[in-house]
């Protein structure tokens, strides 16, 4: 019994001394998993944003009145909007919007003041490039804000012409009171660049397990290490901890990066969060490991990943919100532990909630990823059938 | 100048390619450093060398495929990269690589080239039914190319490059890895070809093969270390070659060893082979004694091509080294006791049977061998036997351990050494050994003698920190060699050890081969070289799924089915082959030079007798005439040919 054991701590020792050492060696896979967690966190969190700012836009103003100019004065002190040229034509906005220079038209009527004065109903055209369809959807909801501002305005002015001492009370008002809580500044890019970071955890842990099976089919090593009477769990333990240690150091680094260049608050436990990467980073070998088993070629690997991580990703909600797909979708995500990885990752960093909130989800995680890992241990063979 | 053929000196005074002071180096390393060469038409040059010498690239830049960093390629009097596009079409080429389309039959493949060189309708019909007629593919033209087999692949690229009638051919490595009837089939296309005047550049890692070349360059490092005639190479040498036979050989070699005289000294199952120089009379005395006290025969035999290649680079340096004093660190085994025992294997993938029913039993301590071509079945067979492979079904015993209930029980007393180098080229030659000594489970004491064991034998006792990847051919295979030893298998199974290595190398792995052999450890080897099958106590034939055969070498090239063999050394070689292939004696003449090998064959009245009368009928005037040894490759056509013969006779009664 004590010779099995030496005997396995031996083996354990120097397959993982070999593992690291070939990891650190391969400069190209040391630069991937550095980058990945270090400056496409940043560049992601900097660039990428679903606010709405500095639309190009062109001005057809036919009415040239006082009205009219308070009506585009609104639009230019939002900020959201870039006045880039006055036009004398609606051919030519067109023209300019499918060039792509402009990204929304708006056309005030030559019976724009007229019409405000008789009391009838005055209208602006805005004509936007639906491309991008999300875009110019909040585009136009910030001009109809913008508009809407503009007639209670002009209401408030008529009245105040009319009844002067009265005018504040006559016009009833909603006044929204809107509070986005745990992201009160409501910064997209802190939310995206941490959603990144999970995903990246996920697509390199299942990436290096596979490849590190493969790359040693590939070589012609692995038969030779088939050879030796090394066991099967073994070699898979061999195999996993260095990737496991390598993810739980990067996804370190990643946080780092996201607090320092993205001021991401951390409001709960970090160590939590650490200590549960663990079993949603086993689910991720699991799936590097069956992927291995499939394939023959580091290529098939990645094509294979390309096939299995894609759906997995955009069903998980860190693209689109959980609650907006099919119901059938909706009903998938329970199988798959990025679900619940993203919704402790949120808790730690935003919510500032504890394991009490989410306990369920950690057990949940830790049963799926332990399965998938015996599924993926039973299935490897020492064997090259 | 003396060994060039007299007669293409007089057909042509010019050569057809010539080639001067070619260099190329890829990054820092030189692959080619200064090659000269000519050949004339007519004329079968060789190009011999190991993996990395340097001849795929020599062959791209004599083709125009690689511009030389310096140095100036000509065919027939005009520069190469000058008039690439005039001279093109009296080119032809054969890579290494398969050039054919897979999903294309072997006619449309064919046709395919036909059209690429521009070559008319009838001409290519004529041709296209010439060429299928004389590679015997005519069977076969709606088969698609990726449903051949090896040798029936390399038959048909060949036929694709001549569907043009080129003045020069080149053939890179055309019969590695094929089965030895492809290439006797193989080399009869190319002497028709050399009949008609043209010239082809062949390379080949082969020896015994250099030897059917009117020429051959010897090819070292990325230079050519001389170049002439095969039998004028081997009169240049300052050596005599002697044979000790007998039961007790192997005790002679390691009587040899211990005197530290070894390194001349190759054994040979049970026959010693060794190189005495020219005034060397220690040496020959030493033997004498030896061989009167071990009761061994002595005599003095040719030196062949690959002795000649490795006394060149012993002058260069590169010496064979010594084995590490104080033998290997393992124990002493008992020999004799059946170690390996197969019964009817067989191992189907999909419907095809790989393995198709074989069975043979090895003892401990013996080196058996394992011959075959590509495909014929042979790793499959080791990769069950080591339990990489489950068989379909049969009885398997190796080590005591029975193969298809508990394989993983095998695991620990064998060693593996595969085809392709499977250490961690990232890993350095020290970690690569730790690696292994960890899985195995060698320490202390025990892993301080085998690392230094390793490393003498190896010679990288300096270079322990060296990443592995830089290390060269010869020392990657004994390293690999090394760590499938660390823990003192009782068996080693070896996948062509030594494809590839230079010769000087594979003497080096041999002599560990015998090493190992002497401590009892039993060696399980498969080869391509005909020439390293001698080495095996046992060798068995595998071809197509099957033991064709099985043996001590002796005994097979004794056999029956074996022809005998006349060397004929004719004036006129080309005419003489013309003469004689054309009229009686198709298919058994094979150009050796300016030498004829003539196979005999009671059955079609093809004795000694009728060889002397036709060659009087035909005007041959001969030089010499004597019998020639057969040798392995002689002894594997014969066995596969009455192999076929009887599958065609066994199908055709069954179905009438």
């Amino acid at each position: 019994m004590k010779r099995r054991l030496v005997l396995f701590s031996a083996q354990v020792y120097v397959l993982l001394k070999k593992e690291m050492l070939q990891f650190l060696r391969d400069k190209v896979l040391l630069f991937i998993v550095l980058f990945t967690f270090t400056a496409n966190i940043v560049i992601l969190g900097k660039a990428f944003t679903l606010e709405v700012k500095n639309v190009p836009t062109a001005l057809y103003d036919m009415s040239k009145t006082h009205e009219s100019r308070l009506l585009v004065e609104g639009f230019r002190a939002s900020g959201r909007f870039r006045f880039v040229k006055e036009i004398d034509s609606l051919q030519e906005g067109d023209r300019l919007l499918s060039k792509g220079d402009i990204s929304l038209i708006i056309a005030i009527p030559a019976d724009f003041a007229r019409n405000l004065r008789k009391g009838a109903s005055a209208k602006v055209l805005l004509s936007t490039d639906g491309t991008d369809s999300n875009q110019a959807l909040i585009a136009l909801s910030y001009a109809a804000s913008i508009t809407g501002t503009f007639f209670t305005e002009t209401l408030e002015e008529r009245l105040s012409l009319l009844i002067p001492a009265m005018a504040k009370g006559l016009v009833p008002q909603i006044e929204e009171k809107i509070r986005v809580r745990y992201n009160a500044n409501r910064i997209d890019e802190r939310y995206l660049s941490l959603m990144e970071m999970c995903r990246a955890a996920f697509a390199i842990c299942v990436i290096l397990t596979a490849a590190s099976i493969v790359r040693e089919k590939e070589a012609g090593t692995a038969a030779q290490l088939y050879v030796t009477p090394i066991s099967k769990t073994t070699l898979l333990i061999g195999k996993i901890v260095p990737v496991i240690a390598i993810l739980m150091v990067a996804l370190f680094i990643g946080t780092l990066f996201n607090i320092v260049f993205l001021d991401t608050p951390i409001r709960g436990s970090y160590p939590i969060f650490w200590a549960l990467s663990i079993p949603f980073l086993l689910f991720s070998v699991a799936i590097g490991l069956l992927l291995a088993d499939f394939s023959r070629t580091f290529q098939q690997v990645l094509l294979g990943a390309f096939l299995v991580l894609m759906p997995i990703m955009f069903i998980s909600g860190s693209l689109v919100p959980i609650e907006t797909m099919p119901k059938v979708l909706q009903q998938l995500t329970y199988f798959f532990p990025l679900r619940y990885y993203l919704n402790i990752t949120t808790g730690v960093f935003f919510r500032g909630v504890g394991i009490g909130s989410f306990w369920a989800d950690a057990l949940i995680m830790t049963g799926l990823g332990l399965l998938a890992f015996s599924v993926s241990v039973w299935f490897f063979r020492k064997s090259l059938d | 100048m003396e060994g060039r053929d007299s007669l293409h000196r007089e057909a042509s005074q010019e050569p057809v390619l010539r080639a001067k002071g070619l260099k190329k180096a890829y990054g820092k390393t030189l692959a080619v450093d200064g090659v000269d060469l000519e050949v004339y038409p007519g004329e079968a040059f060789g190009l011999v060398g190991p993996d990395g010498a340097g001849k795929t690239t020599t062959i791209k830049m004599l083709v125009g495929l690689i511009k030389p960093d310096s140095g100036s390629v000509a065919i027939q009097g005009q520069d190469l990269h000058e008039n690439l596009k005039a001279i093109k079409p009296v080119l032809g080429y054969m890579s290494q690589e398969f050039t054919l389309y897979p999903t294309l039959s072997v006619a449309e493949n064919l046709r395919f080239f036909a059209r690429a060189y521009r070559v008319p309708d009838a001409e290519e019909r004529e041709r296209t039914n010439d060429l299928l007629a004389f590679s015997r593919l005519g069977p076969f033209r709606s088969r698609y190319a990726g449903r051949l087999s090896g040798g029936m692949k390399k038959k048909l690229a060949l036929s694709c490059a001549l569907i043009h009638t080129p003045k020069v051919l080149f053939l890179d490595e055309p019969t590695t890895g094929v089965d030895p009837v492809s290439r006797q089939d193989f080399w009869l296309l190319l002497y028709e070809l050399l009949a008609q005047g043209v010239a082809i550049l062949v390379s080949t890692p082969y020896m015994d093969e250099a030897e059917r070349c009117n020429r051959v360059a010897l090819m070292h490092e990325g230079r050519l270390l001389t170049t002439d005639t095969p039998r004028a190479l081997c009169n240049a040498s300052t050596s005599k070659i002697f044979e000790l036979r007998g039961e007790r050989a192997s005790e002679a070699f390691f009587r040899l060893h211990q005197a530290q005289t070894s390194e001349r000294a190759e054994l040979y199952g049970r026959k010693l082979s060794v190189r005495v120089e020219d005034g060397q009379q220690g040496l020959k005395e030493e033997l004498e004694r030896i061989a009167e006290e071990k009761r061994l025969e002595v005599t003095q035999v040719p030196l062949l091509l690959e002795d000649r290649f490795v006394e060149i680079l012993e002058a260069k340096g590169h010496k064979k080294r010594p084995m590490p004093p104080g033998g290997l660190p393992f124990r002493q085994r008992e020999k004799g006791k059946p170690c390996i025992e197969v019964e009817g294997l067989y191992k189907y993938f999909g419907d095809f049977a790989a393995v198709d029913g074989i069975s043979f039993e090895v003892a401990q301590g013996e080196v058996f061998g394992f011959l075959g071509p590509n495909g014929a079945g042979k790793s499959t067979t080791i990769s069950m036997l080591i339990g990489l492979l489950h068989a379909s079904r049969g009885h398997m015993n190796v080590s005591g351990v029975d193969m298809l209930k508990t394989p993983e029980m095998v695991k620990g007393r064998i060693g593996y050494m595969s085809q392709i180098f499977s250490l961690y080229g990232d890993l350095t030659v020290m970690e690569n050994i730790e690696l292994y000594a960890g899985i195995y489970g060698v320490t202390g004491g025990m892993f301080q003698a085998r690392k230094r064991w390793v490393l003498g034998m190896t010679g990288l006792e300096r270079f322990e920190r060296q990443m592995t990847r830089s290390l060269s051919m010869g020392y990657k295979q004994r390293l690999a060699l090394g760590c499938a030893l660390m823990h003192d298998p009782e068996i080693v199974f070896l996948d062509e050890p030594t494809a590839g290595v230079d010769p000087v190398s594979r003497r080096e792995f041999f002599d560990l081969i015998a090493a190992m052999a002497e401590k009892g450890i039993t060696v399980f080897v498969t080869t391509h070289y005909m020439d390293e099958a001698e080495r095996c106590e046992r060798i068995a034939l595998m071809y197509s799924g099957k033991i064709i055969t099985m043996g001590t070498p002796d005994t097979l090239k004794a056999a029956k089915e074996v022809p005998k063999i006349v060397e004929v050394h004719p004036e006129d070689p080309i005419a003489a082959y013309n003469a004689l292939s054309k009229d009686g004696w198709e298919g058994g003449i094979h150009l050796f030079g300016e030498r004829l090998h003539v196979s005999l064959d009671e059955a079609k009245g093809r004795d000694e007798q009728s060889l002397r009368r036709d060659l009087e009928r035909f005007r041959i005037r001969t030089i010499e005439m004597n019998a020639a040894k057969p040798t392995m490759e002689d002894v594997f056509v014969a066995f596969i040919l009455q192999y076929e013969r009887a599958k065609n006779q066994g199908s055709s009664e069954t179905f009438p």
